[in-house]
């Protein structure tokens, strides 16, 4: 039972985890409060059910296309939104992505509709048992998929000409252009990360759960505590945070009572923030005078 | 010049206690109350946000602690509208502590996902702690407000018009009364720059934690309202999205300034109602507006007439 809840839980964290990757790092480079996150999310698992819908294309393949749809889509808001809005103070960020939110939430609505939609895969019904523990396909490839993104990830962050930007970007922007390092295209790149990142947990959970256009709500907030939680703009913090979340909210669920099951997340929060204000694995930055 | 303004806003004032008597459409005056207790949240989150520079993300929670105050004592004790108008505050402020004291350690986007939490926590407790609340069923049979020995019950729109008119008048005499002296100078410091504030001798966790207070407070007394004008409170009206909702209508508003409470808590309670021919699109250009807002006129509404104002001033030199 206890083993049973924590690989639900891991399942659950893989899921916070990869939308947290993206919005950490937009958080952490950018310093954007992305509040639109959760729509990349949400159009993830709706492209994917289109794709498949209508283009014939069996879950992988859809999956793909969905992503760089969403990529694009990604880009498209940093152009129009979120690059006017650099250099404007961050609750007015916040506020501006709030409306790209409510914008592409209520787009869909109109476009697709609010009925919840099934997104079918052959291996939702395919059950794996190994020592005693079950878990579907499906679940299976959300854990799979996002150790595998996390080490596509790191790799980009670690070996690449733009993962080195980009670190150069999060430890001090003008800095970084200072020696020549281009703010727009790191923009762009983290957007298309963090938006095809987000749009890859859309797509993977989508046939656990339902596709609707206001899916992307909760997990994004959840999110937000789990990059919190792990200290703003940390990999691993988020990595972390997101298993960390994911197993308490299960266990929490299975051993406590499912009522206070989306508070478990936020009270942790509370009070790692307390004895640690700048998250688990933030370090403390002295302010400027 | 100063003068001018001063008339404006005391015609304007004066407008507004003849509203009824020119429009008699009860619609046309719930919006008006509705924008009341917008106008009374804005104008706390500004406190928070315009005048001391820190954020909040959950200031729904203190609205909903002041109409749960109100409806529980009500329904519970038999406790009149005006007692209530004490307690809601009273115990809205208790919890802006409760979010002010971490403030002294957290800034930014920490503090903002903080006081989310901080948000969304408070409606799970409306929620489940069901003996207390009734959980989603929300509380019914809340008394409407009466003046005693006149023996007057507040029944029509009207009269809640009128209540709500006072109060925000009260409410912003005494917010004017607030930051226009040294506890505002102070606030300003803290936003400017913390350190110099604390250098300078400004006891910042003292002023920081006074202005979630403050803030906590005069949303106490909207809830407050609120739950006598509805006569009806449930956790719908205080979720996390009415905290983005009122953080909207406070930077759509304009921050670090009273006007700026004003227009917000009008123009984005009037505007949906107008927006609503438009069915189903009403939504996606809400949000489009919120996000053209935002990018154009950077300092909210209130920001943008000072500017259309200043250019004027000018020219006319």
């Amino acid at each position: 039972m206890f083993f049973q809840q924590l690989l639900n839980g891991i399942v659950l964290g893989s899921i916070y985890t990869l939308i947290a990757l993206g919005l950490t790092m937009i958080f952490g480079i950018l310093n954007i409060t992305n509040f639109a996150h959760g729509e990349f999310f949400m159009l993830g698992a709706l492209f994917t059910l289109l794709s498949s819908k209508i283009l014939g294309l069996s879950f992988f393949p859809s999956m793909l296309v969905s992503m760089t749809a969403v990529a694009i889509l990604g880009v498209i808001f940093e152009r129009a939104a979120f690059r006017p809005l650099r250099g404007s103070s961050p609750v007015n960020v916040m506020v501006g992505s709030l409306g790209l939110s409510i914008l592409v939430q209520n787009a869909a609505l109109l476009l697709w509709g609010a009925d919840p939609q099934r997104l079918d895969t052959p291996y939702l019904d395919l059950v794996i048992t190994f020592w005693g523990l079950q878990i579907t396909a499906q679940r299976l490839l959300v854990i799979v998929l996002a150790i595998a993104m996390i080490i596509v990830l790191t790799a980009i962050i670690k070996k690449t000409r733009l993962g080195k930007a980009m670190r150069a970007c999060a430890q001090d922007i003008e800095a970084a252009q200072w020696v020549g390092v281009n703010i727009n295209r790191i923009a762009m790149a983290t957007f298309v990360i963090g938006s095809a990142l987000a749009a890859s947990a859309g797509a993977i959970v989508g046939p656990i759960f339902l596709v609707y256009p206001t899916m992307g709500l909760v997990p994004v907030l959840k999110s937000f505590v789990v990059v919190i939680l792990g200290g703003m703009g940390n990999v691993p913090g988020a990595i972390l945070g997101g298993y960390m979340i994911g197993i308490a909210e299960n266990i929490a669920t299975g051993f406590i009572s499912p009522a206070y099951k989306d508070v478990i997340a936020f009270v942790i929060l509370i009070v790692v923030l307390i004895i640690k204000p700048s998250g688990i694995f933030g370090h403390h930055v002295a302010e400027k005078v | 010049m100063l003068k001018g303004t001063k008339i404006l806003w005391l015609l304007f004032v004066i407008g507004l206690f003849f509203d009824p008597y020119m429009v008699r459409s009860e619609y046309h005056q719930h919006l008006l109350i509705v924008s009341g207790i917008y106008i009374l949240l804005a104008l706390g989150l500004n406190l928070i946000i315009g005048y001391t520079g820190q954020v909040s993300l959950g200031h729904a929670a203190f609205y909903g602690l002041g109409a749960y105050t109100a409806a529980i004592l009500s329904v519970r004790f038999g406790s009149p509208f005006w007692l209530n108008l004490l307690a809601a505050p009273v115990v809205a402020g208790i919890f802006g502590i409760l979010l002010g004291l971490p403030t002294i350690r957290l800034a930014g986007h920490y503090l903002g996902i903080a006081s989310l939490t901080f948000g969304i926590i408070i409606e799970q407790i409306f929620l489940n702690w069901i003996s207390l609340t009734r959980g989603p069923m929300g509380i019914t049979g809340i008394s409407p407000p009466r003046i005693p020995f006149l023996n007057f019950q507040f029944t029509r729109k009207s009269h809640y018009y009128y209540l709500i008119l006072v109060i925000t008048l009260v409410v912003f005499f005494l917010f004017r009364r607030l930051v226009s002296y040294r506890t505002g100078r102070a606030f300003a410091a803290i936003r400017e720059n913390e350190i110099s504030a604390k250098a300078m001798g400004i006891h910042t966790t003292y002023y920081k934690v006074l202005a979630f207070t403050i803030a906590a407070m005069i949303a106490g007394v909207a809830g407050c309202f609120f739950a006598h004008y509805l006569l009806f409170v449930s956790p719908d009206s205080f979720a996390f999205l009415e905290s983005i909702n009122i953080l909207a209508l406070t930077i759509i508003g304009g921050t670090g300034n009273i006007l700026g409470s004003l227009v917000g808590g009008l123009f984005l309670t009037i505007l949906p109602e107008y927006l609503r021919a438009l069915n189903e699109a009403r939504e996606v250009i809400y949000g489009a507006m919120l996000l053209l807002i935002i990018m154009f006129m950077p300092k909210g509404l209130s920001g943008f007439i000072f500017g259309l104002k200043r250019r004027y001033m000018s020219r006319k030199r």
